[in-house]
């Protein structure tokens, strides 16, 4: 009997976390279901209009050999580059040497709650409410000087939306960091720029590569903000927006190659955590 | 004479310190002040300026009944989109956090997340092509219920991460102390779990509700219906024209100064609701052991 109810018992466990796992991955398979269908219907040719064919035919590569023969996507690629040159260095640099600033002072000051209560108000209003603010920032001062809205406004905007990102992925490492450390500095003789670049900076790295990472994609992925100051020029999320009622075949094509970078980067993250994770339980198995 | 004067060097040296540091703020301070605060100040300008033709003071007689019919609208496809990402993403979390295996775990929330690392729009063509090549052709779904679902679609993951964080930390004795105190499983759940995920289910809404309100894209990529617009789309429609019509321009700064105040309004009361709740209670409780 009591063997039996032990066996039992451990069925029903079974079950359970089957069914849990289960759950977990439909929810999986519905999340990563239309995207799978994007890189599909990269592979399903265009219509005579260059629009995408939803009916699934034989497969040809067609897409990909016409993609950069197409004058829109390649000058909102173009653009979209030239915006993320300029705008992520100014905008990390700007947070990092503001983050150390706020740092430095070491005590509650002013300006600390001024620069984070800033930087939240940015990110949480919402992107239409921002791209409308911006525009008439614009058309009252840069237009009214005889300017064309363009690439220039463009690089404003992305600046002024992406620091407030960047700055509240570093600050919290920076608010961590032990002051002492460069007092050490200090006493060991280095000057305050030698301290900052030798000691502040490597201890900032890993925040400041995730605020790297956050501002491209922000300023890649923004078609709200952009779209709203572009005047006539079109980075490649704008240009992806304008075809909102007839899906362009160089959309499907670019978003299966954006998709197929992300996941083999995804999956060598987690090849890397998942090691990681593994010398962590032996080391502890054998200690 | 030399106390005095290593008093005053101890007087000037923190000032100096501080006056360095401000430097190194003053590009933020400049920025923030030029991009943030002025186009805020603007937008509140503007809306308040009357663009006069004929008399009247036009950019608030914009704010008629299909304004607002279109605001109520959008609030209740947000609520609704908030809705179905907790009701799908808390069992998500729960089964997630109660697994053995830490590496599973791990990977599982590298693959939820990893999709908003991926452009929002080649998602939001992934989830519209899908219903076409479902039904067989182009432009294929109308109805809000594609809204709601779209917004499902793409906010979940930010659903899922502060739930999960939570629970993952959440102290299981917790629970084990509830059922040696004799409750059922069910009843832990409710009195035990879901109390300590309060804090979480905040911040999912706070990041699910609020961007779903103002949204553009959705509507416009997967509800091809002729009223399928939500508030957010009207206020970029009319913002799009900022160029050629300064009226456009003030109604859509009018719109977004109303649309904001309605967020903080409906903010706020999700916000203080509980605490007021909480405090009248309290009082209450105070009150009858007053009596006794």
């Amino acid at each position: 009997m009591k063997i039996n109810s032990s066996v039992f018992k451990r069925r029903k466990i079974s079950i359970g976390s089957f069914f849990k796992k289960t759950y977990i991955y439909i929810i999986l398979a519905m999340i990563y279901i239309p995207l799978i269908i994007i890189i599909l219907l990269s592979f399903n040719g265009q219509t005579d209009r260059g629009n995408v064919n939803v009916n699934f035919g034989v497969p040809t590569v067609v897409n990909y050999l016409k993609l950069f023969e197409n004058n829109e996507f390649v000058n909102g690629l173009l653009n979209s580059l030239i915006v993320l040159i300029v705008v992520v260095p100014v905008s990390v640099f700007i947070a990092t040497i503001t983050c150390f600033g706020i740092w430095n002072t070491r005590q509650k000051s002013k300006m600390k709650s001024f620069v984070l209560s800033t930087s939240k108000f940015s990110i949480a209003n919402p992107d239409a409410i921002t791209g409308i603010s911006l525009s008439l920032l614009f058309t009252s001062t840069w237009v009214a000087l005889g300017f064309d809205l363009g690439l220039f406004t463009v690089i404003l905007a992305h600046i002024s939306f992406c620091i407030p990102y960047a700055l509240i992925t570093i600050y919290p490492k920076m608010s961590k960091m032990n002051y002492n450390l460069v007092l050490g500095s200090y006493d060991l003789g280095y000057s305050k720029l030698k301290t900052f670049f030798k000691i502040v900076l490597p201890y900032l790295m890993p925040a400041i590569l995730g605020a790297v990472a956050i501002t491209m994609a922000m300023s890649l992925d923004d078609f709200i903000i952009t779209n709203l100051v572009n005047g006539s020029q079109q980075t490649i999320s704008t240009a992806i927006y304008t075809t909102r009622k007839g899906i362009k075949a160089w959309v499907v094509t670019f978003g299966a190659l954006i998709i197929i970078v992300t996941m083999i980067v995804i999956i060598v993250f987690a090849v890397y955590k998942y090691s990681r994770a593994k010398n962590r339980n032996l080391k502890a198995l054998k200690e | 004479m030399t106390k005095i004067f290593e008093q005053k060097i101890k007087i000037l040296k923190p000032k100096q310190k501080i006056s360095k540091s401000i430097l190194l703020v003053l590009p933020f301070v400049l920025i923030s002040l030029l991009l943030i605060i002025l186009p805020t100040i603007l937008v509140v300008l503007k809306s308040f300026l009357p663009t006069t033709s004929g008399g009247a003071n036009l950019n608030w007689s914009y704010m008629n009944g299909f304004i607002w019919e279109k605001i109520l609208k959008s609030f209740i496809i947000a609520l609704l989109a908030t809705i179905f990402c907790m009701v799908i993403a808390y069992p998500f979390a729960y089964f997630l956090s109660f697994n053995n295996s830490s590496i599973f775990k791990t990977i599982v929330m590298i693959v939820v997340t990893a999709p908003i690392w991926t452009s929002f729009l080649v998602k939001l063509i992934g989830l519209k092509t899908f219903f076409d090549v479902m039904n067989g052709y182009s432009n294929s779904t109308y109805g809000d219920i594609f809204t709601v679902i779209g917004l499902t679609y793409m906010y979940i993951p930010f659903m899922i991460m502060p739930l999960f964080t939570v629970l993952e930390e959440m102290p299981r004795n917790l629970i084990f102390a509830s059922k040696d105190l004799g409750q059922n499983g069910l009843m832990t759940f409710f009195k035990v779990v879901l109390p300590y995920t309060k804090i979480a289910f905040m911040a999912g809404i706070t990041l699910v509700f609020l961007p779903c309100v103002t949204t553009v894209a959705v509507p416009q990529f997967l509800n091809n219906s002729a009223n399928g617009s939500t508030i957010g789309d009207i206020i970029v429609q009319e913002g799009e024209q900022a160029l050629t019509s300064d009226i456009a321009l003030a109604r859509a700064a009018t719109l977004s100064l109303v649309v904001s105040i309605c967020i903080l309004a409906v903010y706020g009361l999700v916000a203080f609701l509980p605490k007021l709740i909480k405090k009248t209670k309290n009082k209450k409780m105070e009150k009858i052991y007053e009596n006794k």
